[in-house]
């Protein structure tokens, strides 16, 4: 049994913080304008450019840079007034206690500007980004604003938890799982008993597993997070990881789009890396399918699939040096001898593999005879 | 009658058969010698028979169209013209601001026209107007009258080199043919001189066979002002639009006349009257007048002035005496370049030589202060009681130039936008204007034959897309704007005497079309300044959209009243816009590095005293 090596009760974050934060903001703002000083919005830039790797943390961060929206300025008038508008929209939400979606936020403040046409919003694209404007602007995340959001990710395993009173034992889903809310840091984990998470890519090896049940007999937590991990999956393995100190395997496809999965779990992604800080989990690693696999178990040739043009473009990018900053863009690929092994080898032969793929050694191949083993014998990549 | 009409039926015989007749008839009156000489009369005796001296009325009666008096709509207008002409002139020549009363009534009377372009039995009726014209002017002295209305070429015009409107004097008697033509109706002319107790009311026509006036009627009436003619004429004519804006533009062109128009064109019509108070009391400088200049001068009328010459006793004298610009040395030079003795009588001046001399030798060019332009100022104000509503009203014009040895000027105004200009241009399209030109020679209206005017070929010629106005290539802009066009001159080049058309001369389009970009950059920077105001204002409208929204917004947050937040905000604005205001564009200090260099000056321009002199006499116009 691993013990919660940080914090065992920690509370809840509270909602009242956040408004007060939030509101802070704009006050500041009507101070200016009372003082005749033009309204000024400080964003932190969200772009590429402006996104660097902290090398001390091992995770994609905001960079310094900081851009300015301001009212007086006819190409910054309506974005600074949907900032305004949808700030009062997530600040009254925060006052009657609602836990609106992004999209109740997106049709909350939709509407047509008196005796004009023009609309408050084009579409929803335009209302997320001016939210997560909002969420690098305060400093203040989704999840602590209580915005719902979209989830999928799934749990299963010996962990209990308690939310809104009620204990949550995961080992008691049967073929199910506990679906991991949108607003993860609401949960209480009350306790864990295993010695690792497995971090697995698809929903329907998740599925198997579970149904053999292999968190049980290897002793771990399985989560999924259904393809492209949303926040709260990716919160949760990195709350397991950081709070009740479990080591954390990804389990993916042997192709790029599998790697830069396992990617967003250790570093963060570049569209959210201003959350990486509590998203990212820097110690996941990397447990397959590696290409080496494909050679150490055997797969069939003709269970290969040829590497399609987007894979090798996208393969080739995790290599790939910033032109402008010369650095690396992905460097925890790029330093590591391992990895550009794999990749190289990847773009040598053009094949890539499906998990599933292993099946051909039988159909509890993976569970019983993969997995075990290449954890036992500590072969994974980091 | 019977025989004749029998021998219609076989032409050929009648037309041996006739002489034959004759030839018995004489033979029996026994004038047998002169049989033979009678016999063959050749062609060109027979022609020499027909010829007489043509006197200038009966060209005149024959030529009306060339004149102005083509067709009723032409001499309508025309009519009006000629009589309004002779009253701003006569006005003028005394030094007192033009009162000008012009009454044109429809009467039962009628004048048909055969025609063959109606079917409808070929014959076209024009109703006879009644054009009465009263002036304040100098009026006419009691012993001329007769002859300066009724006998054509007469008056005082043709033999002087100064601008003046009518130029060879003509028009009036042009019209006085046409109305007894085709009314059958004399000319009543009723003048007071400023010296005369009563007027003099005289009844004429004209007796085209002999070039003189038939006076019905003289009589002495009484008068309602101390000077000034009043002319009453019967004439033809075929009423429409253009003779309403001849007299808007005839106003414009002569802001500091009062005039009064009293139209009434149908019988039983309305009576409408149109009132132009004079827009400036500034009378204009009177032109001076000069002797030709010897390029001006066309080689026939050279020669006929050396052969008319009674007083010199030689060539130097009569160059000196009859030319500008010709000072004895000069004279000298320019007869020994003809290599023409400087002694011999003038007859003997042999004219080609002395023309290719006078292109050789340096002449310098004729004293350019001797016009009357309307001036930029007048220009302005009477586009202003035109178009009140208008939102740019600008003038400009060049200095004078000279073509051929005649002094000219050009001046240019234009008045854009508002919805009286817009009104007076032609609607291409919805909401799309194209401009209107009025052209104006010595302060007269052209109205016809726009397309052969080098003034209105030259407005479109200029490129005006570069002043920010939508054009199509060689056609007029397409913007709600009147453009002016004026061009003054002693002699103002028409095509032909009826002045409707200017024609070409390289000076004269060099000027103009340095004129129209003056004005072009004028109305540039207009239309740039209200497009940055309209800018302005529709920038100034997206905030006030957005910061309404803000301010609700910021009001539920911070709890600060919307009002105060609201006001806040669009001050933010406003703090902005001046401040960029401060600094000028960069296209208005391009615009003045653009100014185009002064023509390229072939002959000596005029010293430089002169022009200030002119500078100073134009200050005390306008101090008066």
């Amino acid at each position: 049994m691993v013990k919660n090596r940080n914090v065992k009760e920690r509370p809840l974050e509270s909602f009242d913080d956040a408004e007060r934060k939030l509101r802070q903001i704009f006050v500041r703002l009507v101070e200016d304008l009372k003082a005749s000083k033009p309204p000024v919005l400080r964003i932190p830039l969200r772009t590429a450019s402006n996104t660097v790797f902290d090398k001390k943390r091992g995770i994609i961060t905001l960079g310094e840079r900081v851009g300015e929206r301001k009212f007086n300025d006819i190409s910054g008038v309506r974005s600074f007034m949907q900032t305004c508008m949808l700030a009062r929209a997530i600040y009254e939400a925060l006052k009657n206690n609602d836990h609106p979606t992004i999209r109740d936020l997106y049709y909350y403040t939709l509407h047509t500007i008196e005796g004009t046409e023009i609309e408050t919003f084009n579409d929803q694209d335009e209302s997320n980004s001016i939210f997560q404007d909002i969420e690098v602007m305060t400093g203040l995340l989704r999840e602590q604003m209580g915005i719902v959001a979209e989830s999928r990710g799934a749990m299963v395993g010996n962990i209990i938890l308690e939310s809104k009173g009620n204990r949550i034992d995961c080992t008691k889903f049967g073929i199910g799982a506990f679906n991991i809310p949108s607003l993860c840091d609401q949960i209480r984990i009350l306790d864990v008993n295993a010695d690792y998470v497995l971090v697995v890519e698809k929903d329907a090896i998740f599925q198997r597993l579970n149904d053999y049940e292999f968190w049980r007999k290897n002793h771990c937590i399985l989560i999924t997070g259904k393809g492209q991990a949303d926040r709260a999956t990716r919160r949760m393995v990195k709350r397991l990881n950081e709070e009740w100190g479990l080591p954390v395997y990804v389990l993916t496809d042997a192709d790029p789009f599998g790697w830069y999965i396992y990617s967003t779990y250790r570093a963060g992604s570049i569209s959210l890396s201003y959350e990486s800080f509590r998203l990212a989990c820097p110690e996941a690693k990397f447990l397959g399918m590696t290409m080496t696999d494909i050679e150490k178990y055997e797969i069939p040739r003709d269970h290969l699939i040829k590497a399609n043009e987007i894979d090798i473009k996208r393969a080739k990018e995790l290599l790939v040096k910033d032109p402008v900053t010369k650095l690396p863009r992905y460097p925890w690929f790029y330093e590591s001898k391992k990895w550009r092994q794999e990749i190289n080898m990847f773009l040598e032969r053009k094949v890539k593999a499906e998990i599933e793929a292993k099946s051909s050694k039988g159909f509890r191949f993976l569970s019983d005879v993969y997995l075990p083993e290449k954890i036992s014998n500590k072969d994974w990549i980091t | 009658m019977v025989r004749e009409g029998g021998g219609e039926k076989s032409g050929t015989d009648k037309v041996v058969g006739k002489p034959i007749l004759r030839k018995a008839k004489r033979v029996r009156r026994g004038q047998i010698k002169e049989r033979a000489a009678s016999e063959t009369p050749t062609v060109a005796e027979a022609e020499a028979k027909k010829m007489r001296a043509v006197n200038p009325a009966q060209y005149y009666r024959q030529n009306l169209g060339q004149l102005g008096f083509g067709d009723p709509e032409h001499a309508l207008v025309q009519t009006i013209k000629e009589l309004v002409d002779n009253s701003l002139d006569a006005a003028e020549a005394m030094g007192v601001l033009p009162e000008i009363a012009v009454t044109l009534t429809a009467t039962e009377k009628e004048y048909e026209v055969i025609t063959n372009r109606v079917k409808d039995g070929g014959i076209r009726k024009f109703p006879i107007f009644k054009i009465t014209v009263e002036d304040n002017g100098c009026g006419v002295v009691r012993s001329k009258v007769a002859k300066a209305f009724g006998k054509v070429l007469y008056g005082s015009k043709f033999f002087s080199f100064k601008q003046s409107r009518g130029q060879q004097g003509l028009g009036v008697h042009a019209a006085i043919i046409y109305a007894q033509l085709t009314s059958l109706e004399p000319a009543v002319i009723t003048t007071k001189t400023e010296t005369d107790e009563k007027a003099y009311r005289v009844v004429l026509k004209i007796d085209t066979e002999q070039n003189k006036p038939i006076v019905i009627s003289a009589e002495d009436v009484p008068f309602d002002r101390p000077h000034g003619t009043t002319v009453e004429l019967m004439v033809a004519g075929e009423y429409t639009k253009k003779v309403e804006s001849f007299i808007k533009e005839l106003s414009l062109a002569n802001p500091h006349a009062e005039l009064k128009f009293i139209l009434k064109p149908t019988v039983n019509g309305e009576e409408k009257v149109i009132h132009y108070p004079r827009a400036t009391e500034t009378l204009p400088p009177p032109p001076k007048e000069i002797r030709p200049h010897i390029l001006s001068m066309e080689p026939g009328a050279l020669l006929e002035m050396i052969s008319n010459d009674r007083c010199c006793k030689d060539a130097k004298q009569f160059l000196v005496k009859h030319f500008v610009r010709i000072s004895e040395l000069k004279a000298l030079q320019l007869l020994s370049a003809a290599k023409i003795p400087s002694g011999v009588p003038p007859k003997e001046i042999n004219v080609e030589a002395l023309f290719k001399a006078a292109k050789e030798v340096d002449i310098m060019r004729p004293p350019l202060d001797v016009l009357s332009p309307i001036g930029e100022e007048a220009l302005r104000q009477s586009l202003r009681r035109l178009y009140p509503d208008a939102e740019f009203i600008e003038a400009t014009s060049r200095e004078p130039w000279s073509y051929r040895g005649i002094p000219f000027q050009v001046e240019v105004a234009v008045a854009y936008g508002g919805a009286s200009v817009a009104n007076d241009c032609e609607t291409v399209r919805p909401g799309v204007f194209k401009a209107k030109v009025i052209r104006l020679g010595n302060k007269c209206p052209l109205i016809y034959d726009s397309k052969d005017c080098l003034l209105y070929k030259t407005v479109k010629e200029i490129n005006w897309r570069n002043y920010k106005l939508p054009q199509e290539e060689g056609t007029l802009p397409l913007a709600p704007m009147v453009l002016v066009v004026s061009l003054i001159s002693t002699k103002v080049p028409y095509t032909v005497p009826g002045k409707f058309a200017v024609a070409y001369h390289d000076e004269i389009h060099e000027q103009l079309r340095l004129a129209l970009q003056a004005l072009g950059r004028m109305i540039h920077s207009y239309v740039t300044h209200r497009q940055r105001q309209e800018h302005e204002r529709h920038r100034q409208s997206i905030f006030q959209i957005y910061a309404r929204e803000i301010a609700r917004d910021l009001c539920l947050l911070t709890g600060v009243s919307q009002e105060e937040i609201f006001d806040r905000l669009m001050e933010t604005v406003r703090a902005k816009a001046k401040a960029s205001e401060k600094r000028p564009s960069p296209q208005q200090e391009a615009l003045k590095l653009k100014e185009v260099p002064a023509p390229s000056i072939t002959a000596k321009v005029p010293a430089k005293e002169k022009l200030k002199e002119r500078s100073q006499h134009t200050l005390d116009a306008f101090i008066r």
